[in-house]
């Protein structure tokens, strides 16, 4: 080859790795322009916890409902850390050492640090549900265990510690199969009192067995009988009371999952949505003391637009659609969508799902932990939705779907529809895994909302929320002084400009987990707030004007009361 | 003259319960005997596009859905103007959520069967899971022009279409309908409730509900029965036993009725209910005058179906062929029984008792 042919070999060289260059920062532009990016930092975040079902192949049904999780603030040092549910050796399983749950302690920048056992909170009963709330006002959060077998209520000792105070509490609730729970004030007394969802009524030695291509399969929970849900009242003295018969709720059995306790019907009280499996969901309204009347199937959250009960899975509420009312998204089952009931202010709900697109990508999948969440900050919420297949050999029997399984993020548009972009919000959204309760905070205190994924027999999933958008936003803290001391259950209202959101405080949200108490609102390029008003469950209002941005707040219960603004 | 065969062996099998491993190793075997018997159809008849079309509805029922998709590929690489090869594409890719792709599938079926009844329903569902209501109220209404076969469904979806768009004096119409054509329509009772509600008419809707309460509990019960008493092992007989009859109707469609046979046996002792193979057996024997191989074959029609007359006819003149002419009037005497006004049976059995006397 002479001189002339090498300097043009190697000019073709060059303008191809040129080309190639050009190619790879073109499409990493185009990644980094799409607003939302989730970042996979699980391996980087120190968590070492895997999660376990208990499973030894006998596909009992408790299996494969384990678990959710919680984000809270254990330690009260302004970020969230992480606690996981985990499952128990099931029946016929052998394990040298018993699985236990796992908190972990936040040290910023998304990295964490295994604090389970100085912390005294790595039960070992078969974990499904969990809620966090400061049970007795002493301003640190205590923590609340929906088992297979009995519950625990752990309370926090305000050093770092936990104690298990479930027997003096009461509220141990036997030896059922849980779902989710909540920490809500019923009667607006303070206290915090507590609901806790029941799953089916499981024995080891009375169940359906069922095969499919001669593989075990999970029985279906229509196949059991299922326990009424239990709502214990707060005696204000450290202990409850089992008030499940008189306030309505305990008369309709149904094997309850994800639940959310939120003001539906704008009546200034809480009320309580229960997602039940293949059976109608149950909206419990409050009537402000502590009474409850059982309307899904009149508000039209019990079923689907087809009169279909689902395989409710998570419960999620907000305001998706920036009207000033609490709408209700919740997952389901494969060949259903999760479905998007709209708050239309009368009491009644109506499932736009079809309409708003808020099912996309769901069809195909069990869909599990769900939020309505501002990932770019623009003002409005997305949709997260953790996706999964409860049978591990359902690829044998049925090629539509999928064990593992990405999870969805669905784009509001701000004129409240929703586009699929999960495949363009970063290398966060390509993990496949088998994904169960989501939780949803600011992890890294940078002013968007990270996520956080519990994945049923395997390590959890951290994503960091690295989207570059430029948008504002804020953050709010409650403190209740007279009312319960987060604010559980208070309303927030933001206007900043021509955007008006509405968010409320909740404990145990989305698939039996909890998240959230810090309430965060995206603001777009709006530079200031012009307002904040927050409604206290059983209290008054205060309000706050010309709030700067980009910043967290605390609000304290009566440091801007109305009548003084 | 025909030639006699030995006495038929298409009993129903013993029953054993098998667990774990031997009933995976039972399922595993009977699937992979199907399999292989619709793929023998294919290499018999490289011709034809029908056992291409076979063994992908085979593969979709045992679950393989990739597989199913690509025989059906195949198929239509053979023959690309088969509307039931385009019609399983699209319900595996609704299945998958891929309601685009569903659309234009179905869409491949109206363009080679513009009339076929019952998929602009399809679309319509589709379109409606959508967010697409105009296009979809345009194709039910086609759909209910061009038949009645699906008119309850049509008027549900076309209620549903209405009151996704808040149409609600126009969705109440059609779930009228829907609920008038088929009271056990639980659906349309829902979608009542919701268009009462909507309408103020709080009457109309508790109403609604009621109903809806009602007929929701017979389905779920009946659903709950159809869990309980899921068999496993009798299900994959009963599509392996499909499969067989499938291959056996392939072959005979091409004249290969020995091959027929064998198939239509082997589904018969698979599922001792399935009453179509043995149809198909029985017809193939009579034709071919091996009363004997027919008769049993006949008794268990009879026995799946004892008040159908026309097969105690049937067996009755198989009983006078075989010189039983007890039995045959037996048979015939039920037939009439059952239908008195049916000339035919009026007449065998006349015949008959004739020839009872005439042999006295």
């Amino acid at each position: 080859m002479n001189a002339r042919a090498n300097s043009h070999t190697r000019q073709l060289a060059i303008t191809g790795i040129i080309a190639v260059l050009v190619v790879l920062w073109g499409s990493s532009a185009a990644m980094a322009e799409f607003p939302i990016q989730l970042r996979d930092v699980t391996k980087q975040s120190g968590i070492s916890f895997k999660h376990t079902d208990g499973s030894s192949g006998e596909h009992y049904i408790v299996e494969y409902v384990s678990a959710g999780l919680a984000l809270f603030d254990y330690d009260g040092d302004g970020d969230e850390d992480i606690y996981f549910l985990n499952g128990a050796p099931l029946r016929g399983t052998k394990t040298d050492t018993p699985p236990k749950n796992a908190l972990y302690r936040n040290d910023g920048d998304c990295k964490f640090t295994d604090v389970t056992e100085q912390a005294g909170v790595g039960d070992t009963g078969h974990g499904l549900g969990v809620a966090v709330g400061d049970y007795d006002n002493d301003g640190h959060l205590d923590l609340y265990l929906n088992n297979f077998g009995p519950n625990v209520l752990y309370r926090n000792n305000a050093d770092g510690t936990f104690t298990d105070v479930t027997a003096k509490a009461g509220v141990g609730n036997g030896r059922k199969v849980g779902a989710g729970a909540n920490f809500l004030d019923i009667d607006a007394d303070g206290n915090l009192d507590l609901f806790v969802s029941n799953y089916v009524v499981f024995s080891y030695d009375k169940r359906p067995v069922h095969t499919k291509r001669g593989l075990a399969m999970y029985a279906s929970p229509t196949e059991f009988k299922s326990h009424p849900d239990t709502l214990y009242r707060n005696n204000g003295d450290g202990t409850f009371t089992d008030v499940s018969l008189e306030s309505g709720v305990g008369n309709t059995p149904g094997p309850g999952m994800g639940t959310v306790c939120a003001d539906f019907d704008n009546d200034r009280d809480t009320d309580i949505f229960v997602g039940n499996d293949l059976s109608a969901n149950y909206l419990f309204v409050n009537d402000g003391k502590g009474n409850f009347s059982e309307m899904g199937l009149l508000s039209g959250t019990a079923y689907d637009i087809n009169g279909h009960s689902h395989g409710s899975m998570g419960a999620a509420c907000g305001d998706y659609d920036n009207d000033g009312k609490l709408d209700l998204y919740v997952t389901s089952y494969q060949r259903e969508v999760a479905t998007m009931y709209k708050n239309s202010g009368d009491g009644l709900f109506e499932d736009v799902t079809r309409l708003i697109g808020a099912g996309k990508g769901t069809h195909r999948h069990v869909t599990w932990g769900n939020g309505l969440v501002d990932f770019d900050n623009d003002g409005d919420c997305d949709i997260f939705v953790a996706c999964g297949h409860l049978d591990d050999n359902v690829e044998h029997i049925d090629g539509t779907t999928a064990y593992f399984a990405k999870n969805l993020l669905l784009m509001n548009d701000g004129k409240g529809k929703f586009t699929d972009v999960s495949d363009r919000c970063g290398d966060g959204m390509q993990v496949k895994l088998s994904s169960r309760g989501a939780g949803f905070d600011d992890l890294d205190n940078d002013g968007d909302v990270d996520v956080v994924i519990l994945n049923s027999r395997r390590e959890p999933t951290i994503l960091r929320n690295d989207s570059k958008t430029g948008n504002h936003w804020l953050q709010i803290r409650l403190q209740g002084t007279k009312t319960n001391r987060d604010g559980v259950g208070a309303r927030v209202k933001v206007v900043a400009g021509d955007l008006t959101q509405i968010d409320e405080v909740h404990s145990g949200h989305g698939y039996q987990s909890h998240f959230g108490m810090r309430l965060h609102f995206g603001l777009g390029k709006r530079e200031k707030v012009d307002r904040v008003e927050v409604h206290w469950i059983g209290g008054g209002v205060d309000v706050l004007k010309n709030v700067a941005v980009d910043r967290v707040i605390t609000i304290k219960e009566g440091e801007h009361a109305k009548t003084t603004q | 003259m025909a030639r006699e065969d030995p006495p038929d062996e298409t009993k129903p099998p013993s029953e054993t319960v098998l667990t774990g491993e031997a009933l995976r190793a039972e399922i595993g075997a009977l699937e992979k005997e199907a399999i292989d018997a619709v793929e023998e159809v294919v290499e018999a008849l490289p011709g034809s596009s029908d056992p291409l079309a076979l063994i992908a509805m085979v593969h979709l029922h045992f679950g393989n859905t990739a597989e199913a998709m690509q025989w059906w590929e195949k198929c239509l690489r053979k023959n690309p103007n088969r509307p039931d090869v385009y019609d399983g594409m699209a319900k595996v890719a609704k299945a998958r959520g891929e309601y685009d792709k569903a659309v234009e599938l179905w869409g491949e079926v109206l363009r080679i069967n513009p009339r076929l009844p019952g998929i602009r329903a399809e679309v319509a569902q589709v379109l409606i899971d959508s967010g697409e209501l105009e296009k979809a109220i345009v194709l039910v209404e086609e759909e209910l022009e061009l038949s009645s076969r699906e008119e309850a469904h049509c008027n549900f979806l076309l209620g549903k279409a209405y009151l996704q768009s808040r149409e609600y004096e126009k969705a109440r119409e059609p779930y009228e309908t829907a609920v008038q054509l088929r009271p056990e329509y639980s659906n349309a009772w829902y979608g009542l409730v919701t268009v009462y509600s909507r309408l103020g008419n709080p009457e109309a809707a508790k109403r609604a509900m009621s109903k809806f309460q009602e007929v929701r509990k017979v389905e779920q019960d009946a659903d709950n029965e159809r869990k309980r008493s899921l068999d496993d092992l009798a299900s994959t007989r009963r599509l392996a036993a499909e499969a067989h009859a499938g291959a056996g109707a392939t072959y005979a469609s091409k004249g290969y009725l020995h091959k027929a046979e064998l198939r239509w046996k082997r589904a018969a002792e698979l599922d001792p209910k399935d009453g179509a193979c043995r149809t198909q057996l029985a017809k193939l024997y009579l034709n071919s005058q091996r009363y004997s191989k027919a008769l049993p074959v006949c008794e268990q029609l009879v026995s799946l179906d004892p008040d159908n007359p026309m097969l105690r006819a049937n067996l009755g003149m198989l009983y006078s062929r075989l010189n039983r002419l007890d039995d045959a009037l037996a048979e015939l005497k039920l037939a009439r029984e059952m239908q008195p006004e049916n000339a035919e049976y009026k007449r065998l059995h006349a015949k008959l008792q004739e020839k009872k006397r005439r042999e006295r």
